[in-house]
């Protein structure tokens, strides 16, 4: 696992020149660069950042291929994790679709099959909605089992998303829904994304 | 070098000027030493010898609202982990779990609600029970808490020297068991001989700060 990892990494490094290169944060604890070749093919390497030692924290490699067919933009991402120590390890695929039926709605769907080598396979989801409150901010909710870190868990998202330029800002505030489970914990959540101006061929 | 550089320009139409043509040389120069630097890394950690994995353990959380208010999920990202705890419970929850956990490691925080148990005279009965009960749900290891010092509004006023006498002897029961690792976290929460209401939101249940506190204590032992 860590063989596939490295060569991913090394892959992703040695097409950087051709590629446009993004930064971003996930849920808070996940740092990553993402590249995206001919407007279409991604890959995203992504990295831990957990207050535990170094052997617990987690990578993974993203690769998919996003579009623009119709009033849908569809992205679809395969993914491979492991933690350093090889604890345990994850992997899956996700096909997402969003649409802007009417021009302040946005509707946004995924379905994510998601395989844990510790609890095994679970049918992962995402349903939501937004709003266009500006020309720059959108405001979303939505309805997922897709995990924030781990386990999966039902929770309510609602956020922002602020998008100006290149950046890309999205706090947001998770509710655990799950009866099965403990607490009804209400999480702040940041995702940010930045991506960087594209080269020109000549420079 | 000249002949190559001349070929350059001519290829990307870009016109000759010898300072930008430097500066251009060593741009390059820094951004391929950069990126061999970030393959020589991601190199050898692939081709790093493996040691064989750690075995990946269940964690079953088990208790009071202490527990039913840990957001385990995120505190421990790393491990597969699964809260069972219920606000207001006490031995009684603990009792019917019995057997249910076999093969699966478990965090236990629960005794606060039966307060009244951890009185002079009922004490060391009630620890007995509470031990005896704890070794049963699991074959494997127990993460067993100290209770945590509370000043809840409705408290008695020695409510504090109770819990630290319980929790002495339950410490001093459980020190040559192998399968619990008891975890000692009532002098972090006391300041000057009362709850340190910093990691308190209502003198009973810890705050994120109280909580960060647990976890940390809780990583340390696994």
């Amino acid at each position: 696992m860590r063989r596939i990892i490295s060569l991913f990494a090394i892959a992703i490094v040695a097409l950087s020149s051709f590629a446009q290169i993004s930064i971003g944060i996930r849920s808070n604890r996940f740092v990553n660069i993402s590249y995206l070749y001919k407007d279409h093919y991604f890959a995203r390497l992504e990295q831990s950042v957990f207050s535990e030692k170094p052997g617990l924290q987690y990578m993974r490699g993203y690769a998919g291929y996003e579009t623009h067919i119709s009033a849908f933009d569809l992205k679809g991402t395969a993914y491979f994790g492991s933690t350093f120590n090889r604890l345990y390890y994850s992997t899956g695929a996700s096909v997402e679709a969003r649409i802007r039926p009417i021009p302040f709605l946005i509707v946004d769907g995924r379905f994510n099959p998601h395989y844990d080598s510790g609890f095994g396979y679970t049918s992962c989801y995402y349903g939501g909605l937004g709003a266009c409150i500006t020309k720059h901010i959108d405001i979303l909710v939505g309805y997922t089992n897709i995990p924030e870190y781990r386990m999966p868990e039902k929770r309510l998202n609602m956020g922002f998303d602020f998008h100006i330029k290149n950046l890309v800002v999205r706090p947001k505030f998770s509710l655990n829904l799950s009866s099965d489970s403990g607490p009804k914990s209400l999480r702040p959540i940041i995702d940010f994304e930045y991506t960087f101006p594209k080269k020109s061929r000549h420079e | 070098m000249s002949c190559f550089l001349s070929n350059v320009r001519r290829r990307r139409n870009i016109p000759c000027t010898h300072d930008a043509m430097k500066s251009r040389i060593f741009r390059n120069f820094y951004s391929r030493l950069f990126r061999a630097v970030i393959l020589c890394v991601f190199a050898s950690y692939g081709l790093a010898s493996c040691d064989s994995p750690p075995a990946d353990p269940v964690i079953n959380f088990i208790g009071d609202s202490i527990i039913a208010r840990w957001d385990v999920n995120q505190d421990f990202p790393s491990y597969c982990v699964y809260n069972y705890g219920i606000g207001g419970s006490g031995i009684e929850l603990l009792e019917s779990y019995a057997g249910r956990f076999a093969g699966q490691d478990i965090v236990v925080i629960s005794g606060t609600n039966d307060n009244n148990f951890l009185k002079e005279g009922q004490r060391e009965e009630y620890a007995e029970k509470y031990i005896s009960t704890i070794l049963t749900l699991t074959d494997r290891r127990i993460y067993l808490f100290s209770l945590l010092p509370r000043e809840f509004e409705t408290d008695r006023k020695d409510i504090n020297k109770d819990i630290e006498a319980f929790n002495a002897i339950v410490s001093d029961t459980v020190k040559d068991m192998e399968r619990i690792v008891y975890i000692d976290v009532f002098s972090d929460f006391i300041k000057n001989g009362k709850i340190n209401d910093a990691y308190f939101c209502d003198g009973l249940h810890p705050n994120i700060i109280g909580y960060e506190i647990l976890t940390q204590k809780l990583l340390k032992s696994l």
